[in-house]
């Protein structure tokens, strides 16, 4: 991190240099970066089949920030799952702060649906049609 | 036609979980318990895609995405045509990683982007690989000692 605060000018300036110039290093980087992970190359064919699941998500517009976090926090969230699972089997599910996280979730979800309902144009109120009929008169 | 592609990957992901659920029967718990966790919802969401799709939702091109989004300004033929291309360079340099290892293939590849993709003149193209074997034998063979493959073609040739 310090690294990055000292070097960040340099780096930025990273930004202005052709994409053409660019493009074969970070290529090699992103081999070299998979492929020092275990030595193994099988771990490029892995980075290549997620660079392909990560084009179709952006192409077809679907989120990628959750499947990362979920790359990310899986191990410790399976781990924290069997122990929960080992100490209180099913009766996990219903622990106070258990109930108070998936009311949370839900509460999230259903807001984000209600948002998009909202965007979308949904059912209008009455106030708004009788708004709309004035202004057209 | 878009819709239908979407559609083929909506269903494409469920059959993958769907896979990935049938490969945990048999499993103990401990194994199958948090990949089951994950698949089921996967699946599910999958489905209730696929059957928001085949109602004929219209693909949700005005939304916003909250990460990056792929530029719709240019022509899909060219589109097309530009992704094939890097997915074409991408294949080859791992291609060549392969066949005669990341030492010759590093700098081969840059040289051949450079030259075919970039347009850049010869002097750049030479420098910049020259740049790339310097940059990667000081950080990754001389400092990280990293065991590199040789590479089928010298094995095959009992190098």
């Amino acid at each position: 991190m310090a690294a990055s605060l000292i070097f960040l000018n340099q780096l930025a300036r990273l930004t202005a240099v052709r994409g053409a110039i660019l493009i074969p290093f970070l290529v090699i980087l992103t081999f070299l970066g998979s492929y020092t992970n275990n030595n193994n190359i099988g771990d490029i064919v892995v980075m290549l089949a997620f660079g392909a699941l990560g084009y179709l998500m952006v192409r077809f517009r679907w989120p990628r920030a959750p499947l990362v976090l979920g790359l990310v926090l899986g191990t410790i969230a399976e781990r924290y799952l069997w122990i929960s699972v080992a100490r209180y089997g099913g009766a996990w599910l219903g622990r106070p702060i258990v109930l108070l996280l998936l009311a949370l979730t839900l509460g999230v979800v259903i807001s984000a649906l209600l948002q998009a309902r909202r965007a979308s144009g949904g059912p209008k109120t009455s106030e708004a049609a009788a708004a709309e009929g004035a202004g057209a008169r | 036609m878009r819709d239908r592609k979407a559609l083929l990957f909506t269903l494409v992901v469920a059959v993958a979980g769907v896979w990935a659920l049938a490969q945990t029967a048999g499993w103990p718990i401990k194994a199958w318990l948090y990949p089951r966790v994950i698949t089921i919802p996967l699946v599910a969401l999958a489905l209730v895609e696929t059957a928001l799709l085949l109602r004929g939702r219209e693909s949700s091109e005005s939304e916003p995405v909250p990460d990056i989004e792929m530029d719709t300004s240019v022509d899909p033929s060219v589109a097309t045509r530009r992704t094939l291309g890097v997915i074409t360079w991408i294949a080859g340099f791992f291609a060549a990683v392969l066949l005669v290892g990341f030492q010759i293939a590093v700098p081969g590849f840059v040289f051949a982007y450079l030259r075919g993709a970039g347009r850049e003149g010869w002097v750049l193209s030479i420098a910049l690989a020259l740049v790339a074997v310097l940059a990667f034998h000081m950080l990754f063979v001389s400092l990280l000692h990293l065991p590199l493959p040789p590479g089928l073609l010298w094995r095959l040739l009992g190098r």
